[in-house]
């Protein structure tokens, strides 16, 4: 018996690399195959029953004689990846051809499902808590590239239909997108003993009535996607959707009905049907190692609208939002990570396309929603670090089952014609878990305790969150 | 309700024809850790490793064509307590040079070389004082288990995306961020558990030793010396 323990003999004084997952790349043995090389006889493509042979073999950008190495065969490989997103397994191996020295290539695949059911879940950043019954997703073998999505929704606060196409674009090119939305949602706000009329900027009473006015949207967008070569996605398009505000509201216990007269008047002027229309930009560009656990890179989205009657709609009005996040390493799953973000919209904004702070994605320690008047704030600035640590760690290179974090979030909304003060910050601080199931996903929930005495009462709260808060 | 109980049972039927339906490839050799024995030797724990059914027909034809497949050792130690330490990835080239009609093993620092497969297969399958980890980054006086599973793959590493499942793939936000959800693939769900065939599983089932003190496996080593 041939004993490897000669093999594996570091230098001395080196140890086995124990923090890092470094598999050997290229080895010598193989560059020694490159230069005495091996030929390609034929190509054999097993498990495919939509796409065609020859649409595969096409891709691979390889023939009869080509001499191939290891280098070659992963490039054709990932050039298939890269082209047939139908294919979700793509394994090469070779087998001796009919000389010494040639070789024959078998490529087997696993095609997605073109037609793919889905059911799951969700949370709102304003709308909370839905549960997608039933969802499609159909990746059509005739428009490789290309993927349609139809959701139907049921929540608490929102519920609909909708769904969505992308034409992938591709490192340096074009892509097409377009979505489509028919959602009944619950406009919440807060209010004082003499329901929201009694809301004031200063925010000094205690709010602890809840209220909630439906709201019927239905929309459209279309956009032209440009991802650039270091994957920074742009998109610009065009939206129209119409909006129905009901002209009364309930309060959220006791369900009191209470009439247009009764809202806050602020609010008044936009409880009306209407039309919106306008263009939209966004770029995102995300460089983080992973998204359900990021540990390093970053996050940016920077998106702005403008909607005017040019394209026959009612409203004129402008917002724009920034969004920047940053994740930091400190080594076996342990994370620093930030977030600043922003927005800002223009007069004449409706109402329900304001920004409105509090919960388990804005500034936690606070109801969802609780820190903005009923009519929204006009722009606000947001910040918050967390500290991310494992609790009970998985299996090697998987994300801990349960993980430990510490939050500090604060946030200050303003409304145009109030003057600002340093008093009007909303900061809160505290501690929250998420537990990484199989199958259902990473739930979680956040305890946060306001620095200062909260517009609602409570001393401290506790938000519910689907993954991680950013 | 008559429309809705239509609707749940034409839904329930396309999704079993769904899941049924998938195309799968045919059921391949999965590798198997049958034993490892761990040791300590010139201040390292080492671990005599022995496993089968490495060479599948892929792997077999791969290497004999002249073209390298890969063997990845992933392995942890843990503790009593769920802990885990000292994750690491050990990967060998086995190599066919077609011209010379000489099979090698290539690990990081060294090679070699075997005149015939069969010889070749016999080492890779019975590694002998594999270095896992440095004894002084173990605590002397608690126990530890080795947990260990082979990947082998036809020209290349272990691809590390796919090893941690669909499930993590599933995780959407919206495209403006506002919602944040998880999706369940019903149509993996369903092939997981109803069918008939599974596809290639070219890993090993993760094998565990037994707890072992590290002042008792210093203590058999100095009685061997």
């Amino acid at each position: 018996m041939y004993s490897v323990a000669a093999m594996h003999s570091p230098a001395a004084g080196a140890a086995p690399d124990n923090n890092s997952f470094a598999a050997s790349s290229a080895t010598p043995a193989d560059e020694e195959m490159t230069h005495r090389g091996l030929e390609l006889e034929y190509i054999v493509v097993v498990g495919n029953s939509h796409i065609a042979d020859s649409a595969i073999i096409g891709t691979l950008g390889l023939d009869s004689h080509d001499t191939v190495n290891v280098a070659i065969l992963e490039e054709a490989r990932h050039r298939l990846f890269r082209d047939y997103p139908l294919l979700s397994v793509i394994e090469f191996s070779t087998r001796p051809g009919s000389r010494r020295g040639f070789v024959i290539l078998d490529i087997s695949v696993v095609e997605r499902h073109q037609v793919v059911f889905e059911t799951g879940y969700g949370l709102h950043d304003t709308y909370g808590w839905f549960l997608t019954l039933l969802g499609l997703r159909v990746e059509p073998a005739v428009a490789y590239g290309t993927e349609y999505r139809l959701g139907l929704r049921l929540g608490f606060h929102i519920s609909g239909l909708d769904g969505e196409f992308e034409r992938r674009a591709k490192p340096g090119g074009f892509g097409l997108g377009g979505n489509f939305h028919v959602y009944s949602q619950k406009q919440i706000f807060f209010g004082g003993e003499a329901a929201p009329t009694s809301w004031d900027a200063a925010g000094t009473g205690q709010y602890t009535r809840e209220f909630r006015q439906k709201i019927e949207r239905s929309g459209v967008e279309l956009h032209v996607l440009y991802m650039s070569r270091d994957s920074t996605r742009f998109s610009f398009g065009f939206h129209a959707e119409e909006v129905r505000p009901e002209s009364s509201y309930v309060e959220s216990e006791g369900d009191q009905e209470y009439g247009f007269d009764e809202f806050p008047a602020l609010l008044q002027a936009g409880i009306r049907k209407t039309t919106i229309t306008g263009l939209a930009f966004r770029v995102v560009r995300d460089t983080r190692d992973r998204s359900d656990y990021p540990r390093s890179g970053s996050f940016a989205l920077l998106q702005a609208q403008s909607n005017s009657t040019f394209f026959g709609g009612d409203e004129i009005f402008a917002k724009a939002e920034c969004d920047f996040r940053k994740h930091i390493s400190l080594g076996n799953w342990y994370v620093l990570s930030s977030r600043l973000t922003g927005g800002i919209v223009s007069k004449r904004t409706p109402y329900y396309d304001k920004f409105f702070l509090g919960g388990a994605y804005s500034v936690r320690g606070f109801r969802e929603l609780s820190l903005s008047p009923p009519s929204g704030s006009d722009g606000f600035i947001m910040a918050s670090d967390e500290f991310r640590f494992p609790l009970i760690t998985s299996m090697a290179d998987e994300p801990p089952r349960l993980t430990g974090l510490l939050f500090i979030d604060a946030g200050i909304g303003w409304e145009r014609g109030n003057a600002l003060e340093w008093s009007d910050i909303e900061a809160a601080a505290g501690y929250g878990i998420r537990l990484r199931l199989p199958w259902i996903g990473t739930l979680g929930f956040d305890v946060g305790v306001p620095f200062m005495e909260s517009r609602t009462g409570d001393k401290f709260y506790i938000n519910g969150c689907v993954g991680f808060s950013f | 309700m008559i429309e809705i109980k239509a609707i749940v049972a034409l839904s329930t039927v396309l999704l079993l024809i769904g899941g049924w339906s998938r195309p799968v490839r045919a059921e391949d050799t999965r590798p198997t850790i049958e034993r490892v024995t761990l040791a300590v030797d010139q201040g390292y724990i080492t671990g005599d490793v022995a496993s089968s059914g490495l060479f599948s027909e892929r792997i077999t034809g791969t290497v004999k064509s002249g073209l390298p497949a890969v063997v990845d050792f992933f392995y942890y130690f843990s503790t009593p307590d769920g802990g885990t330490v000292s994750e690491n990835i050990l990967s060998f080239s086995l190599c066919y040079d077609v011209w010379e009609d000489i099979y090698s093993i290539k690990a990081p620092d060294t090679t070699q070389s075997y005149p015939t497969f069969a010889k070749m297969q016999q080492a890779i399958e019975n590694l002998h004082r594999l270095k896992l980890v440095a004894l002084d980054s173990l605590d002397y006086n608690r126990s530890y288990r080795v947990q260990m599973s082979i990947i082998i793959n036809p020209l290349r590493g272990a691809d590390r995306e796919k090893i941690a499942g669909w499930v993590s793939e599933n995780m959407r936000t919206s495209k403006d961020d506002s919602w944040h959800g998880q999706v369940l693939n019903l149509n993996e769900l369903i092939s997981h558990f109803f069918s008939r065939e599974r596809g290639v599983v070219n890993q090993s089932s993760w094998y565990k030793s037994d707890f072992v003190k590290l002042d008792s496996l210093c203590a058999s080593d100095k009685e061997e010396k």
